[in-house]
Formats: structure tokens, C-alpha cells, sequence
């Protein structure tokens, strides 16, 4: 959880379930194009942040912003610089240096109170998820989760999560994309015949041209395309199954085209 | 004279030290060298300078490695220590390459990564 991949961060999509077919998925390719389809659900989202930006945060209605980005959920990383019991929390103080301290605060349940609650050391770095409340114009943190670090580089990390987060939110939030880098195979395999497009182009038409009933199989494909590797037809065949262009007949070698 | 721990502190290498005159700042580095009274330690950055930590009181414990001190830059361009934590690198050596390169890009987007504005009286 503390190491969010951020590289698509407008939205963490759930898998969904098979969209309804009637025609019962056949093994190997066709299952995985019904598989791959994929919803878009509203996950709250764990934002990484800085202490400074929660206490600057504005409030309006129980909404937190920070730059124009809604906030609920986020981790901060800091120095635990107090802890306290009371009778069902634990209150802790954890400055990340950028400001003053945030008061952070985990709730216990009575029974676990009872027994008695091992406080975190104070002195020591932690990572906290919590969501953000205000009470008294005084903003904290609602624990989800605190632990002690074991491993400092989390919080290297940390710092650069935040960085990253809160640029790819501001752009988004201004309406650019982010600018994605192609790299040196991408423009070389571009103007070579075994780009991807063009082996999917061509695996596509012979297909589509194929006028037997139950489809081109994967043998003809094989001859017919020599020069390509068994591996790059079977992948362009996977990619066309799951875009819709193609479907599989009678087995999962004879494909007919969809157009 | 404004508490250092209650404000906020940029976190800088070595060489940003110059620019950072009579500022509460927080410097990470290796443990290099202790002078022999105690009231003196020498830390190396990510980039390798060393930077120079006095304290007000001599060292009452032994301190090695990984070692975060929080103060206030004097003229001299060293570091006042008003605190200091040591880094656990029991389980995981820490990457101080890397951690130069973050304080770098917190510096290069303050947008992203802002600093409180330091209070006083």
C-alpha cells in the first residue's frame, strides 16, 4: 500500500466482472478479451501529502482542497512527536518538517483500551493513512493506519509519491494530458514493417479476406506470414480478438473477421 | 528567537547551505567525523560535500551512520543543532543518492511540496 504505482493517477479502475455474452467464452484467447474488459469505479483515492499542504488545506461543507483538488484519504509521512492515551484514542504529533506538527488521532476500542495500548516510540519515523477531518477550525487526522517505518527509503519515496501525485492531480485538474514519453524503439520500429500496427494490419486483412466459413486458422497465418515470428501473430491476433475486430469460430484457432 | 521545532524546516543538501543563512533548515547525511569534544560532527550529503553540525552540548551518546539534524544555518554556514535523529538501517541500507535527488525536486516544485511560512514573535 505505501508504494502506489502513480503512472495512471486519474483513476484507479476496478477489474470488472465478464460482460454478458451469449456465446460461451471459448478457452484460451477469447476468455481473456471478456476478462480484460474493465469498469471505472469511484475508489477514494490514498493521496500522498505533506503536513503543510493538509494544515493550508481549504474546507467548505466537510470538502478539503488543496489547489483545487479534493482531498479525503491521504498518508503523510513524519516524526512521531508526541503520544498520548485517553480513555478509547491515542493522540500522536507528527511533523514531516514542513510546518508545524499535525495532531493524528487512532481510536481504540474499549475492549482493546482494557487491555492496554502499546503506544508507537516517540522519536521515531511512521507512515499514517488517515482521512482528513476538521473540528474548531483545527485540522487532524482520523487514523486508518500508523505504523513504524522499518525500511527509511519509504520515506524518500514518500516525498517523491507527493511530488508526483499532486503534479499529475494539478494537471489533470487544468485539463492537459500528461505528456507521454515514446522511446527510441517506438520511433525506430515505426518505420520498420514489424511495427505492431502494421503486423495487426495485415493479420486483420487476411482475415477478413479469408472466405471459408469457419475462418482463417492460425496455421495458414503461419505460412502465409513466414517472415513473423509465431509469438507476433499470436499477439496481434490477441490484441484484435480483445479490440472486437476478430472473433474465434469453431475452436481457438479459426478466427473470422468481425467488420 | 523563534522555536526551531515548531517551524518549518527546509530540508536542503550541502550545497544549498550558503543560501539558507540564519534559516531553520533540516540536513541528512552520513556520519564522517565527531570532533574529539563532542560539541562538533562532520555529516556527508547525497552529493558527497560535508556539511558541519555544531551543538551546544557535547554528545552524551554514540552516534553513527544515517543521521537527520534539524537547526538553524549560522553565518559560518554551518548547522546549530536544535535536534537529531539517527536513520534505522538495520533491515534496509538507506539511499542517500536518492533522497539528494528528492530534496532537489521538492526545491524544484515548491508548488507540490510547499513550506510553511515561518511565524514569528
Amino acid at each position: 500500500m505505501s508504494k502506489n504505482g502513480f503512472g495512471s493517477y486519474g483513476g484507479i479502475s476496478a477489474a470488472g466482472g465478464a460482460v454478458g455474452s451469449n456465446d460461451p467464452p471459448s478457452q484460451g484467447r477469447a476468455a481473456l478479451a471478456f476478462k480484460s474488459i474493465r469498469y471505472r469505479s469511484r475508489i477514494q483515492e490514498i493521496i500522498p501529502c505533506c503536513v503543510n499542504q493538509l494544515l493550508t488545506s481549504t474546507v467548505i461543507d466537510n470538502v478539503f482542497m488543496i489547489r483545487g483538488i479534493e482531498v479525503s484519504q491521504v498518508s503523510i509521512v513524519g516524526i512521531i512527536r508526541q503520544a498520548e492515551t485517553a480513555e478509547n484514542y491515542v493522540l500522536y504529533k507528527i511533523d514531516d518538517m514542513t510546518t508545524k506538527p499535525i495532531k493524528v488521532r487512532q481510536w481504540v476500542g474499549r475492549d482493546r483500551a482494557k487491555q492496554g495500548i502499546t503506544l508507537l516510540p516517540v522519536g521515531v519515523y511512521a507512515k499514517v493513512l488517515g482521512i482528513l477531518t476538521c473540528s474548531a477550525e483545527v485540522k487532524s487526522l482520523e487514523v486508518l493506519k500508523i505504523r513504524v517505518l522499518e525500511d527509511m527509503n519509504e520515506f524518500t519515496t514518500h516525498i517523491l509519491e507527493t511530488v508526483n501525485a499532486h503534479m499529475i492531480l494539478d494537471k489533470a485538474a487544468s485539463g492537459q494530458s500528461v505528456p507521454v514519453v515514446s522511446s527510441e524503439m517506438d520511433e525506430a520500429q515505426m518505420h520498420s514493417e514489424y511495427h505492431p500496427d502494421f503486423i495487426r494490419k495485415e493479420v486483420l486483412r487476411l482475415i477478413h479476406e479469408c472466405p471459408q466459413q469457419e475462418g482463417k486458422s492460425v496455421c495458414e497465418l503461419q505460412t502465409e506470414l513466414s517472415n513473423l515470428s509465431i509469438g507476433t501473430i499470436n499477439q496481434a491476433i490477441e490484441y484484435l480478438t480483445v479490440e472486437g475486430h476478430i472473433y474465434p469460430t469453431v475452436d481457438g484457432e479459426h478466427f473470422k473477421s468481425a467488420d | 528567537m523563534v522555536d526551531v521545532m515548531e517551524s518549518p524546516k527546509v530540508r536542503i543538501n550541502a550545497s544549498m547551505l550558503a543560501q539558507f543563512i540564519d534559516q531553520p533548515v533540516c540536513f541528512v547525511g552520513r556520519l564522517e567525523k565527531i570532533h574529539p569534544t563532542g560539541k562538533m560532527f562532520i555529516l556527508s550529503d547525497g552529493e558527497g560535500k560535508n556539511g558541519t553540525i555544531e551543538l551546544m552540548e557535547p554528545l552524551d551518546e554514540e552516534i553513527s551512520g544515517i543521521v537527520e539534524v534539524v537547526g538553524r544555518v549560522t553565518a559560518k554556514a554551518t548547522i546549530m543543532c536544535a535536534s537529531y535523529v539517527q536513520f534505522k538501517e538495520d533491515n534496509h541500507p538507506f539511499d542517500l543518492g536518492l533522497y539528494n535527488e528528492a530534496v532537489k525536486i521538492t526545491h524544484e516544485f515548491p508548488q507540490f511540496f510547499p513550506l510553511g511560512v515561518v511565524q514569528y514573535g
